[in-house]
């Protein structure tokens, strides 16, 4: 008889304390879930990155509103993401041709693969077109193309 | 007090010490005071932020011009936002020379758990600082935060859960500048009050600074001398490179500016140097881990014997100073050589 209160003592004890676990652990997840939460972003990733007559063939040019390199070869114009694979950076036209991130000296060839430093990841080709109601090339920061992709006109 | 002297009713400050303590707590050249010296930084972080608080506007758009209102129109506003910077870095400084005493003079002995919470303090403290530089919004703190939450992202499985809790969103933007300042000013901040008030404890309970069991006590008095002189050095220290060193603010931040040597804040550049010759995740997250974690096993591991409990370089704590010590100097070499580009 005695046992059995103990017991059920026992049990009672172990029931509440199982209980708060259980709350605490699920509120711990909700207050997850509430500080994840993300207000649907509006921010647009077509940008435009000037006219077609701006581009010269053999040159490279950074168009700093859209983050990208705008290249135009025997193919035709490419658009080429300046932000770094590594961590985010924005890399430069290096001396010696090609590109380099200034934050930890990732090396990239004029294609944009990598060469030297830590970044293991091309630098991605974007996809570029001629708005042409607007006259305006345009980029779209969300698509990338293959690396072959030209715009000619 | 010496008994030869009037008795007066001990003031608030006698208080918050045991009436009698280890007569080497008083002894200036044991601690050099470091412990004190962070908590007062500590509460001159909490007054100077709260007073910045009721200018300073957290949004993408006002966080800049506000900073500028904070240090060229409110009155003594610039000696505010000076004294804020200039305790946050001297507090990253006094931590760690604060940890280094402990080490190095075996003061973690017999007092395994108040170690573990001076390694969460000094997480705490780097986090506030990390977050206090974002809270800056100009171009170089920009980068710092991209880079930063970037380095999140390569968590392997939780990096992309992480960011979104983080950031608040898909890139750095007015949520990121929101959550960034609500951790500083009370997330962060209340943590590490309540950490900071468990240290106090932790040493009180353990009857005061770690010294030998049998070992002379006495008076309060002289320990609260040491504490208000220290207390007005430090403050001199800090009111006089307020005025003669400000803050950096840098041009408000361009996403689109090419930057020619952007620099992580100077408590993270040897982290900087890391990530320029190893992955990401090994070099921004699991190195760091892994100090820490090191830092928090010596007691346990390298240093577990009880002799030499509260001497300088004592014999049993060799391997644990050794390690201790090689870290620290590893660390301050890669500043140097991220600092000196």
């Amino acid at each position: 008889m005695k046992d059995r209160a103990v017991d059920r003592r026992r049990f009672l004890t172990w029931l509440a304390r199982g209980s708060i676990a259980t709350a605490v652990l699920a509120a711990t997840g909700q207050v997850v879930r509430f500080l994840s939460y993300q207000p649907p972003s509006s921010a647009s990733e077509v940008l435009p990155v000037g006219q077609p007559a701006s581009f010269s063939p053999g040159l490279v040019v950074y168009v700093a509103e859209a983050r990208v390199y705008v290249g135009y070869d025997e193919g035709g114009l490419y658009a080429l993401d300046a932000v770094c694979t590594h961590l985010g950076c924005l890399v430069e036209l290096a001396e010696q041709g090609g590109f380099r991130c200034p934050c930890h000296d990732s090396r990239f060839d004029a294609q944009g693969r990598p060469e030297t430093g830590p970044a293991t990841r091309p630098l991605r080709y974007l996809r570029l077109w001629l708005d042409r109601e607007k006259g305006q090339l345009m980029v779209d920061r969300a698509t990338t193309v293959e690396p072959t992709a030209r715009l000619t006109f | 007090m010496s008994p030869a002297m009037p008795r007066r009713r001990p003031n608030f400050f006698y208080h918050l010490h045991p009436p009698t303590i280890p007569d080497r707590e008083a002894r200036f050249s044991y601690t050099f005071g470091l412990g004190g010296i962070s908590l007062l930084l500590f509460l001159v972080l909490g007054l100077t932020g709260i007073l910045e608080m009721f200018l300073y506007v957290p949004t993408p758009e006002e966080a800049h011009l506000s900073i500028r209102q904070i240090t060229y129109l409110a009155p003594f506003g610039w000696l505010v936002r000076n004294i804020h910077f200039w305790a946050g870095q001297l507090m990253v400084g006094t931590v760690v020379l604060h940890m280094a005493r402990v080490v190095l003079s075996g003061g973690y002995k017999a007092r395994r758990l108040n170690w573990l919470i001076g390694i969460m303090l000094l997480f705490l403290t780097l986090m506030l600082d990390f977050s206090g530089y974002v809270l800056r919004w100009d171009q170089d703190t920009a980068w710092a935060l991209l880079v930063g939450t970037n380095l999140i992202r390569e968590i392997p499985w939780l990096g992309a859960s992480l960011y979104r809790l983080l950031v608040g969103g898909e890139q750095i933007g007015a949520a990121a500048l929101l959550r960034f300042y609500t951790w500083h000013v009370l997330g962060l901040a209340l943590v590490a009050t309540a950490f900071v008030t468990w240290h106090l404890f932790r040493v009180r309970r353990d009857g005061g600074i770690s010294h030998i069991a049998p070992v002379p006590r006495v008076d309060r008095e002289q320990l609260v001398h040491s504490e208000l002189i220290a207390m007005l050095l430090t403050l001199a220290c800090l009111v006089g490179l307020s005025l003669v060193i400000s803050a950096p603010l840098g041009p408000p931040p361009d996403p689109g500016a090419l930057v020619a040597e952007p620099r992580a804040p100077w408590f993270f550049l040897w982290i900087q140097e890391l990530l320029r010759i190893a992955p990401p995740f090994l070099a921004g997250v699991l190195t760091p881990l892994l100090i820490l974690l090191l830092l928090a096993l010596l007691p346990y591991t390298l240093d577990r014997s009880q002799e030499g409990l509260a001497r300088w370089f004592n014999r049993p704590g060799r391997a644990a100073q050794i390690v201790f010590v090689v870290i620290l100097v590893g660390v301050v070499a890669l500043i140097v050589r991220g600092a000196l580009r």
